[in-house]
């Protein structure tokens, strides 16, 4: 008895489908955050139905973009940076900007220890920070950190890039 | 003691506090420029207020006083201080004053509930979680 096997090669193509919803490029002030968030919203409603992936976009954009603002070093020649962009259903935030290599390892220590953390770790360390009696501005920074972890949808990736001997440029890429 | 009313901006929140009708409500977005000077005049107008009407908790028996938060966003900095306000909250609940303490929050916004119930957890009232619709 000849049993013959016809094989079907089914080629699957996965086509991601990649969509920029926000690319911005220039300095950032509190003014302009406020014109940037104002635009993403509707984009925001056109490409996700989800309330609380939005929520969390949003969120994350906010603490990203004052980051920025509070704890960047402005340099003209090389501009803040915030891109946007829907890969099918994940969202991915990007964010460049200037800082001095002064402040690298406090960065590098926030990322790191943000990094190590489990979900509920995160949790109960945002929790606690917003619960102690007073917060430094230092530890500001370390909450919007927290905040943005606590959001993402995986683990914070983040470079430092060599521009000179004071300064080098900050990338950060938060997925959702 | 007079009624309390800020307008709401694009990045602070509308905050109506009318002591006639027991009210005091918090709603829309916030991310203050300046979180500190945003808060600070918010806070000491609860306290003033709670000082104000410590000796008359039989006035609130039948009618409570309303606390009402209906936060569409607020940022790391703001939660801080919201933290702040519900603390003075608790002193109302704690010096005997009868009080309601609704937590509004849009259907699907589950972080939004997570981080009343977070903030309240160490407090002795419980606000009522009310899903906006």
């Amino acid at each position: 008895m000849l049993f013959c096997k016809i094989h079907r090669y089914i080629f699957i193509i996965n086509m991601v489908k990649e969509v920029e919803l926000l690319k911005y490029k220039g300095v950032l002030n509190f003014e302009q955050i406020g014109v940037i968030l104002d635009k993403v919203q509707p984009e925001l409603d056109n490409y996700s139905s989800d309330t609380l992936v939005k929520k969390r976009i949003y969120s994350v954009l906010v603490e990203v973009l004052e980051n920025v603002h509070n704890h960047g070093y402005n340099n003209q020649e090389y501009l803040p940076q915030c891109i946007l962009t829907r890969y099918d259903d994940n969202f991915v935030i990007k964010i460049s900007n200037v800082v001095l290599n002064a402040n690298i390892e406090k960065f590098k220590n926030i990322l790191d220890y943000v990094n190590s953390l489990s979900e509920d770790e995160i949790n109960k360390s945002f929790y606690g920070k917003i619960k102690e009696k007073t917060i430094l501005e230092e530890s500001e920074a370390g909450v919007g950190i927290i905040q943005i972890a606590k959001k993402a949808s995986s683990k914070l990736v983040y470079n430092f890039k060599t521009i000179n001997d004071k300064i080098s440029y900050f990338t950060l890429k938060v997925t959702i | 003691m007079e009624n309390f009313l800020i307008k709401r901006t694009s990045t602070t929140p509308k905050v109506e506090f009318n002591t006639k009708n027991n009210l005091f409500e918090i709603s829309g977005n916030s991310r203050p420029e300046d979180v500190r000077v945003f808060y600070k005049p918010i806070l000491d107008k609860l306290q003033q207020f709670r000082k104000a009407i410590v000796d008359k908790t039989d006035d609130y028996v039948d009618n409570p006083f309303v606390f009402n938060f209906k936060f569409n966003y607020f940022n790391s900095s703001s939660a801080k201080f919201i933290l702040d306000i519900l603390i003075e909250i608790n002193k109302f609940y704690t010096d005997g004053i009868n009080i309601q303490v609704n937590w509004f929050f849009e259907e699907g916004d589950y972080d939004m509930k997570e981080v009343g119930e977070e903030l309240t957890v160490t407090l002795g009232f419980k606000p009522q979680y009310i899903m906006i619709k």
